[in-house]
């Protein structure tokens, strides 16, 4: 069943996968573009390419973020347009069916992170690394497959739902940026010491940090590093 | 197991704007029943019940002799769907529909398939979005007979379709009931549709079961009736009058509509001081028509 | 800038205006302007006191409010001062940066002599929230203070108590010493800081001692015999070093001089060369601050008891003779050994990804719980 559930989705998904894909290809390459061999001042190679990097990083779990949204919205599309009337209506069951539909994604994650380790590859192996540095194109693809999964699962979890779903899970994360806000305000108003209590920015460092959901973007992207 | 499909009691509500009430039916096994109901009776919303679709608020549902929604995996191996809208996926190809589906069920015989396809001469490399809706009609009721199964749910299946191509859909139904023996539940609002190939029948009405009987009883029980000389009730009939009308207004020639009529049923009216005058058979589609009339609120029903 | 020498500048540009509109015959009239100007400046400076004043007054009023229960530990030669409910992680803090990093050093006055205030904020640290400042004023103590809010936990806290001792520490060598001027005022960093910054400072030599040149570690270190070294620089790196040596605040070279001029302006590596070689440590150093710490104390850790006196006892000479005295071995030794020390401890800059692969499968089969659990998909 896992074979047909990634053909369906790979047929629904390929079109939109292509900009994503020649996009993971070309920013390994983007990155190292200008440098290499015959720049005269190579004792600044190591700097610049570094800072060079700075400049592309946020990119990359942008990239990821959008090709695990595209993967997901694409695996429920066609089932939400048929009211998942024939989803419900096949001989498996549901949590096979979500779990099948889920893989599939996964698997289809892989030809991105592919495309991003060719052009890793190819980046890391056109310059002439200065001592010191080495560069990660394995690491830095396994992050961009790791981080494009918890981007999938994310908003996969969120399609599976109904458009009401959606809406509550929304509202609620407005409501928490809003509220939270507010909270923050009402106990510097009430207790000086609280002034600097920040609910927002505290729960978005627990997210954001190593076990939360989002670590894997916050973490080391970097294809060229010591 | 004597019914393929029985439901007893079962409500579900979806909002304020309804609901199914207190449904029961018994669809016998080896029976192609018909399921008649105007549009928004709730027959659909029936059919994705029984199919596990729709999580019922009360009642009891089994299909093939096993729970709903317990076994429904088991079940729906054996049920072959056609449901009221083409619900497969649209930019797949005839073959690669018929591949993603068949790897579902277990028992899907592939050359069945293979010989559905010829007959109902759809193209295999044909796109399902570029199909028409006579085509689609035909690769849905071939995806739901390639797996031979026991129990054939069709809601609505050749709702526009031409005559040509639903004279098609039918007829592979019938030479696949007539093979297997298989169960068959159609709903349709096509009433003379129906006729033809039903052995029982059960009629919703805003989401309720008006009745259910076999479609002999159907047909042959529900009369009309000019009665001279009509008393003004009838408490302890042996029919059901669904209707009564006065020929000329003056109200000594009534025409009445009965149900569960037999001739001897007229000296019981010429005991309360009436005379059966006429006995006029009705078709399936009067009779239907007069007993939705009869159903709702506003009809009397007798006097 | 202290506010005489902003006087200072005020006087000599209005007095050459002076000069310049009525000529030397005015010189009592500038005098005059010189003394209005000098008493402006005198009541500027009380105003300004009077306003710092009453800031810190009122400062201190509000941090008397929020003064709370302190209790002091004793941690190896120094005292940490704590909030009561914060005195076991203050001590359990300090006593492992203390037996981990630092327990090298013995005779120490500058850390004998100091307490380190410690304080986790809740929140991000403010005036308000001072709590133990009154309590903490006075020159040898030093303040950890360190909010909860935007650090990822205890290793951030424990970097802070490092470069709170470090600080201390640094109090060993006076300022103008030659060891002061060598460290400079870089924060303590374990190996694998100290690595990042040597490879990724943009030097030639500093590539060449992490592949394994200790020559190049003495020049990128400042620690070598200055003269033989123009080879570890590119002529890109010898003109940036003559470019601040001839900056008048350094006063190193002369720009007027044949050779710097034929370096800077001509690109003649011989000539910049020839003026390097003359350049003294401070300029040819090319490595970090940080990195000179971490061969300092390695040199310490290899110069086991008493190394740290031994380089307080020296802090005016020459750091390379410092560096043998401590260590008690030759230097290219020392830098031979430092520098197979902190390669090993390169730092492994994709470590957490094995981890993130799990935090990122759990997450997702949560995730696909809540999928299986939505409206459509919960079992009817």
């Amino acid at each position: 069943m896992y074979q047909p559930m990634l053909f369906v989705h790979w047929k629904q998904a390929r079109m939109l996968l292509v900009p994503f894909v020649l996009a993971a290809f070309a920013l390994p390459l983007l990155v190292v573009q200008g440098f290499g061999a015959g720049d005269s001042d190579v004792s600044q190679e190591a700097y610049r390419i570094l800072a060079n990097y700075q400049v592309w990083l946020p990119y990359f779990p942008m990239l990821a973020a959008s090709v695990g949204a595209v993967l997901a919205l694409t695996a429920w599309n066609w089932d939400h347009h048929l009211g998942h009337i024939y989803a419900l209506s096949l001989p498996v069951a549901r949590w096979e069916y979500v779990m099948l539909k889920m893989g599939a994604g996964v698997a289809l994650a892989l030809v991105p992170t592919a495309a991003m380790w060719i052009g890793a590859q190819l980046a890391s192996g056109s310059i002439v690394m200065p001592e010191g540095l080495r560069a990660y194109p394995n690491q830095l693809a396994a992050r961009f497959f790791l981080a494009t999964l918890m981007s999938y699962a994310l908003f996969f979890a969120m399609g599976a739902g109904t458009i009401k779903t959606t809406v509550w899970i929304v509202s609620a994360v407005l409501f928490f940026f809003v509220g939270g806000g507010l909270i923050d305000i009402l106990l510097g108003a009430f207790d000086p010491t609280m002034s600097d209590v920040n609910v927002v920015a505290s729960t978005v460092s627990w997210l954001a940090r190593a076990g939360g959901p989002f670590a894997v973007f916050t973490g080391n992207w970097t294809l060229i590093d010591v | 197991m004597n019914s393929a499909i029985e439901l007893s009691g079962v409500s579900w509500r979806a909002g304020k704007s309804f609901e199914l009430t207190d449904v029961s039916l018994r669809v016998p096994v080896g029976s192609i029943y018909g399921f008649l109901g105007p549009n928004g009776s709730g027959k659909t919303t029936t059919i994705r019940t029984f199919l596990g679709m729709l999580k019922p608020d009360r009642g009891d549902i089994r299909v093939l002799g096993k729970e709903v929604p317990r076994a429904m995996r088991e079940i729906l191996a054996c049920v072959g769907y056609v449901p009221e809208r083409p619900h497969v996926y649209p930019a797949l190809t005839v073959a690669e529909q018929v591949r993603y589906h068949s790897a579902f069920f277990p028992t899907w015989d592939r050359g069945w398939a293979d010989e559905l396809t010829n007959r109902l001469q759809l193209d295999p490399d044909r796109k399902i979005a570029r199909m028409s809706k006579g085509e689609a009609g035909k690769l849905l009721l071939l995806l739901a007979l390639g797996q031979r199964p026991s129990l054939l749910v069709l809601d609505e299946p050749t709702d526009g379709l031409d005559p040509v191509v639903r004279r098609d859909v039918l007829a592979t139904v019938l030479d696949y009931v007539g093979e297997t023996q298989a169960t068959v539940l159609i709903s349709s609002h096509l009433v003379h549709e129906l006729e033809r190939i039903c052995d029982w029948v059960g009629v919703m009405d805003r989401g309720r079961v008006v009745t259910e009987m076999p479609m002999q009883h159907f047909k042959n029980g529900i009369k009309r009736l000019r009665v001279v000389g009509a008393p003004v009730s009838v408490p302890d009939a042996p029919f059901v009058v669904l209707s009564r009308q006065s020929d000329n207004g003056a109200g000594s020639t009534e025409t009445w509509i009965v149900r569960g009529w037999e001739p001897p049923m007229s000296y019981f009216i010429e005991g309360v001081g009436g005379t059966v005058r006429d006995v006029f058979d009705l078709d399936l589609e009067e009779s239907f028509v007069e007993l939705l009339r009869s159903s709702r609120p506003t009809t009397i029903r007798s006097r | 800038m202290g506010s005489a020498l902003w006087s200072a500048v005020l006087v000599t540009c209005v007095a050459g205006r002076l000069d310049a509109q009525v000529g030397p015959a005015t010189r009592p009239m500038e005098e005059e302007a010189i003394q209005q100007l000098l008493a402006l400046e005198a009541e500027l400076d009380l105003a300004r006191a009077g306003s710092v004043a009453a800031t810190y007054a009122a400062v201190l009023e509000r941090v008397e409010a929020n003064r709370k229960p302190t209790v002091l530990r004793q941690v190896g030669p120094f005292e940490v001062l704590a909030l009561v409910e914060q005195g076991d992680l203050a001590e359990e803090m300090f006593t492992d940066v203390w037996r981990n990093d630092f327990s090298s050093v013995t005779g120490s006055p500058a850390l004998e002599s100091s307490t380190f205030a410690f304080e986790w904020w809740r929140t991000a640290p403010s005036e308000v929230g001072w709590t133990l400042t009154p309590a903490v004023d006075g020159p040898t103590m030093r303040r950890v203070e360190v909010s909860r809010l935007y650090v990822p936990g205890r290793d951030r806290l424990r970097s802070s108590v490092t470069t709170a001792v470090w600080s201390a520490l640094r109090g060993d060598f006076p300022d103008g010493s030659s060891m002061r001027d060598w460290l400079g005022y870089a924060d303590y960093l374990p190996g694998a800081g100290a690595y990042r910054v040597l490879a990724v400072t943009p030097s030639a030599a500093n590539r060449a001692c992490l592949a394994g040149d200790t020559p190049a570690c003495a020049a990128a270190l400042g620690v070598a015999d200055v003269a033989a070294q123009p080879e570890w620089f590119t002529r890109e790196e010898k003109q940036r070093m003559l470019g601040v040596a001839v900056q008048p605040w350094m006063g190193r070279a002369d720009r007027d001089e044949p050779d710097v001029r034929a370096c800077l302006e001509e690109n003649v590596e011989s000539a910049c060369d020839r003026v390097v070689g003359r350049l003294g440590w401070v300029e040819m150093s090319t490595a970090p601050s940080s990195v000179k710490t971490h061969l300092l104390w390695y040199a310490i850790r290899v110069g086991g008891d008493g190394a740290w006196a031994r380089a307080v006892e020296r802090a005016d000479a020459n750091p390379a003779e410092v560096l043998v005295a401590v260590s008690g071995q030759p230097l290219d030794q020392l830098l031979r050994g430092w520098q197979v020390d902190l390669v090993r401890q390169r730092p492994d800059v994709h470590a957490g990804l094995a981890g993130g692969g799990l935090t990122v499968l759990f997450w997702s089969l949560v995730l696909a719980g809540f999928a299986m659990r939505s409206t459509r998909w919960r079992s009817a």
